[in-house]
């Protein structure tokens, strides 16, 4: 079992105030690993750090043995690491078929070419089409992304984060607002998806963390308390103290 | 010696003349978002009003009425145009902003005509205070620098030791975290226009009559008061303090240096062919291309440090 | 194949149509100004291309379009005088793309180490410097007066010497439907589509592997290019180059043409162009307010329909595809709101016109010509007349926008429904 991502001893700082304390977490590819804790624990933060829209006051990150630390966004996403947000982050104004090919364009060789028309480009929306299919998307493939429902949204979202066929995902609280019905279809999506990568989760939706996750690790004040499979998770009493509270659930 | 003197003066000068403006647009910038294109021409405005103020009463009442005028004007502006546009984004704003600059240039001509108006130095002030070196300083550039200073000074403690400055402070890095707390947001961003459009109206009054005032006014001010704010940082008034009195001293230590490439390559011992093309280009003075000045430390900015001398704050 | 030519479809037909056009309209003053029109196509499309595509807003994009009419002009005289050997006329514009391209790269490659206001900012910089350029280094920009240059130069190849304006003018055309063309082909191209991307959402871009920085800096070298292919027609057109095709107001002409035409569709630009060109042939003989009606439209796009006239046609767009009666519907409501909004600026348009007159020209005596009526701007009853109009204006809007607005938001909830179904 080799880790794909590594941090060691990482923290952030935005002046005065630390917000990830010294940090060290190895992720085992191919496993699916959710980060849970309560809020302002520095999940959020946390993603920012790996998918390199912050930059680590001190520590290293480490994908696939290279050092990604200072890494801007773009080039962490060119080496195989692909994030949804929190907070929908779509490309309204285009279709939602196009923001799923937007998202493979650079993985697909594309780069800034301006000599090549995506419609005539038949492997390319074959693999579009394909994802959509997954994503139950194909109903409303032609309309703009930013008329889709709340849900639907959601899993562009999701959508647009696989497109680039990244190794490893990273999905920031994506069942975040949704009702049931909806957070069972996109935890089958999200069991889809994740086969063959590695998925990093945050959630706060217990439920949907321990249907998931082969392992979890539990985030408090910046600092890992604990990380194991989701029984002894459950089980363990720091964590419950800190975050599951005495139900455990 | 006494040249150097009277350009560090005159570039004081200059430089807190434009400061009055960059403080005026940092404010608002800095509270709002918004970059008011028209910046300068509440500027410009402030020199007519002051202009056609003076024709009826004189200088000195025109001082205080024309700025109150033009923060009125401005606030109101505010109130009922630019508050539309903040929800369409900054970009919008700036471009509200633009088309404001326009029309107030096109009023400004339908009022008053494309050429000059004869808004001059009030005689009261027209004498040579005193001299230092063979050169004389005008009383009335005392008094504009002697108000400008106070500007700055009253600002600064406004800023500084009022609860409202405390506010205002704060909305500078944090505007989401002020409206969150309770304060009239809207309410506050009229004032501040208001107030920032009135030190433009200010330095009007106090720069027109020496300038001139014509409709290019606001053109030719215009884009230089932005750069000071971009190289001084935006969102920052030590930066356009810093920045103002920078570009202002280069710009009087530069108009009035009449050497060229040619006289330095001279002065070593070399001398260049009189027909030859380079000849041309070594030929042209300082003096000639102050103008250009502003605009290339602009561009050594943006290479060497984009957020500019002192920016916090990201577009 | 047979999509190809339907979807060229349109443009086959506009082609035509404009080709015609000199048949129609042979008059000197038409010829340039279509001539005219064809120019600020091509540059404001190409503005478009940083403005609508890219989300940069920019207030320099004169610079490339005046530095390629200067090169353009210096490289026709040289070849008038023999200086240089011959190059086409007709292939000029590649001249200007080039020149436009490299002044472009390098602009851009230091404008877009910042975005959003900062980069408008900086790009009215550079602006004021290219101007101030022009005027100081007058061996090669000949200061305020500019250059004069004669087309005609060089051999003539089937008696074509571009001297008669219609020659000119079909020059023109065929570099517009060349570029624009071009400019639209561009959009579906992988840049073309992360150039919208970086626009509406340049963190997500990030995050899908594109440098954002690198595709604003092509957009902008791309529209810088075109735009140096219409300052060399522009140069060819008028056989002059002034330090104006380098300055902030043409700059701006070409913001405003950009953005109320709208700037969020792609025939946005083009709308304004020829829309604001003709209007600006026209009526500046009629009134001398002329600039700020425009500054004032301006203003009011910005606030109220910043999609620009484009941007309203294509608002109605899933309307019309949904159910074509809720478009009808609207119709009268929206006459009535027209109609209302219409009273009101004839009312203002005749205040300000009266203004204009009592203080710019002979201090208000006599008579003044308001929409091809005779209005004595002294006597107190045109003042009422207008006043007036303005405030039923006021009153009548108060009654129709408020329908308008529900006929819009049925038509809209309707349409919505459709698509969630």
């Amino acid at each position: 079992m080799t880790n794909i991502l590594s941090l060691s001893n990482v923290s952030k700082s935005f002046g005065p105030a630390q917000i990830i304390k010294n940090l060290s977490i190895d992720i085992i590819k191919g496993e699916r690993h959710a980060i849970i804790g309560p809020n302002g624990a520095g999940k959020s933060t946390l993603f920012n750090l790996i998918s390199g829209h912050y930059k680590p006051t001190s520590g290293t990150i480490t994908l696939n043995k290279k050092e990604i630390s200072n890494l801007d966004p773009h080039n962490i996403n060119r080496k195989g690491l692909a994030r949804s947000f929190q907070v929908t982050n779509i490309f309204p104004r285009m279709t939602v078929a196009e923001n799923i090919r937007c998202g493979m364009l650079w993985s697909k060789n594309y780069k800034y070419s301006i000599f090549k028309l995506l419609d005539n480009e038949k492997e390319l929306n074959t693999f579009t089409n394909n994802i959509l299919s997954e994503l139950s998307l194909d109903h409303c493939a032609q309309i703009p992304a930013g008329l889709l429902s709340y849900a639907d949204q959601r899993s562009l979202e999701i959508g647009i984060t696989i497109a680039s066929g990244a190794d490893t995902i990273m999905l920031d609280e994506p069942t975040a607002g949704m009702s049931n019905s909806e957070t069972a279809r996109a935890v089958e999506l999200i069991k889809n998806i994740s086969e063959k990568r590695t998925l990093i989760i945050v959630e706060h939706d217990m439920g949907v963390v321990f249907d998931l996750a082969d392992r979890i690790s539990v985030l408090v004040y910046g600092e890992i308390i604990y990380t194991d499979t989701p029984t002894k998770v459950r089980n363990n009493k720091k964590v419950q103290e800190a975050y599951l509270g005495t139900e455990g659930n | 010696m006494d040249a150097i003197l009277f350009n560090i003066f005159n570039g004081i000068l200059y430089g807190m003349l434009l400061f009055m403006l960059s403080s005026g647009l940092t404010l608002i910038f800095g509270m709002m978002g918004v970059l008011n294109f028209a910046h300068a021409s509440f500027f410009m405005l402030g020199a007519y009003f002051a202009y056609q103020i003076s024709e009826f009463v004189g200088f000195y009442p025109a001082l205080i009425i024309a700025p109150l005028l033009i923060a009125v004007i401005g606030a109101y502006v505010e109130k009922y145009g630019l508050r539309r546009v903040h929800k369409f984004g900054h970009v919008a704003e700036l471009l509200f902003t633009f088309g404001l600059f326009y029309i107030i240039e096109e009023i400004v001509q339908m009022i008053w005509g494309k050429v000059p108006v004869g808004y001059h130095i009030p005689l009261s002030m027209d004498f040579s205070l005193f001299k230092i070196m063979g050169m004389s300083y005008p009383a009335y550039q005392m008094f504009t620098l002697a108000v400008s200073i106070g500007i700055f000074v009253g600002l600064f403690f406004v800023l500084a030791k009022t609860r409202a400055g405390l506010i205002i402070k704060a909305a500078l890095t944090h505007p989401e975290i002020v409206s969150s707390l309770g304060h009239n947001v809207p309410r506050v961003f009229m004032v501040v226009f208001g107030l920032g459009c009135g030190l433009a109206g200010l330095a009007g009054v106090l720069a027109g009559n020496t300038l001139g005032t014509d409709p290019s006014m606001a053109l030719f001010l215009g884009p230089i008061v932005f750069v000071v704010i971009v190289v001084g940082g935006l969102g920052s008034l030590k930066g356009a303090l810093v920045a103002s009195l920078l570009i202002g001293l280069m710009q009087t230590f530069a108009i009035s240096l009449d050497y060229s490439l040619n006289n330095i390559l001279e002065f070593l011992g070399f001398s260049v062919d009189l027909e030859s093309l380079w000849r041309i280009l070594i030929d042209i003075t300082i003096s000639q291309i102050a103008p250009i000045l502003p605009y290339l430390l602009l561009v050594v900015m943006l290479i060497a440090r984009p957020r500019g001398l002192f920016g916090t704050r990201d577009v | 194949m047979l999509n190809i030519i339907k979807s060229f479809s349109s443009w086959i037909i506009i082609a035509l149509i404009a080709a015609l056009l000199p048949m129609m309209f042979d008059s000197y003053f038409a010829l340039t100004l279509l001539s005219k029109m064809g120019v600020l196509v091509i540059f404001t499309v190409a503005y478009n291309m940083l403005l609508g595509q890219g989300g940069m807003l920019s207030f320099g994009h004169a610079i490339y379009f005046g530095f390629a009419g200067y090169v353009s002009v210096h490289i026709l005289n040289g070849i008038g005088g023999e200086i240089i050997p011959y190059f086409p006329i007709v292939l000029f514009p590649i001249i200007g793309a080039i020149v436009g391209a490299s002044i472009g790269a390098i602009i851009g490659y230091l404008s877009t180490r910042r975005a959003g206001t900062a980069f408008a900012m900086i790009s009215l910089g550079f602006c004021e410097m290219a101007t101030a350029f022009t005027l100081i280094f007058v061996v090669f920009f000949n200061g305020e007066d500019g250059i004069q240059t004669d087309r005609v130069v060089g051999p003539e190849p089937m008696g074509i010497s571009f001297g008669p304006q219609v020659e000119v003018y079909y020059l023109i055309l065929f570099w517009t439907l060349l570029t624009v063309i071009l400019m639209y082909l561009i959009t579906k191209t992988p840049f073309g589509r992360m150039s919208n991307a970086v626009r509406d959402n340049p963190e997500r871009a990030a995050f899908i592997g594109y440098n954002v920085r690198h595709v604003r800096w092509i957009a902008f070298t791309l529209s810088a290019m075109f735009a140096g292919a219409a300052g060399s027609l522009h140069a060819i057109n008028y056989e002059h180059i002034g330090f104006e095709s380098v300055s902030v107001v043409q700059s701006g002409q070409v913001l405003f043409m950009a953005f109320i035409g709208g700037v969020g569709h792609f025939l946005g630009p083009i709308i304004g162009a020829i829309g604001l060109t003709y209007l600006d042939s026209v009526l500046l003989d009629i009134t001398e307010a002329w600039l700020l009606y425009l500054g004032v439209t301006f203003a009011v796009i910005v606030a109220f329909a910043p999609g620009g006239l484009a941007g309203l046609i294509v608002m109605h767009g899933p309307i019309a595809r949904t159910n074509k009666s809720l478009l009808i519907g609207l119709i009268k409501p929206y006459l009535a709101a027209i109609g209302s909004s219409l009273t009101g600026i004839v009312g203002v348009i005749g205040i300000i016109e009266m203004l204009y007159f009592k203080s710019l020209i002979s201090k208000g005596e006599g008579e003044i010509i308001i929409f091809w009526t005779e209005f004595n701007a002294n006597g107190i009853f045109s003042w009422i007349i207008f006043i007036g109009l303005i405030l039923g204006g006021i009153y009548l809007c108060k009654i129709t926008y408020p329908k308008a607005k529900e006929g819009w938001d049925h038509a809209i909830s309707v349409v919505k429904s459709e698509i969630s179904l």
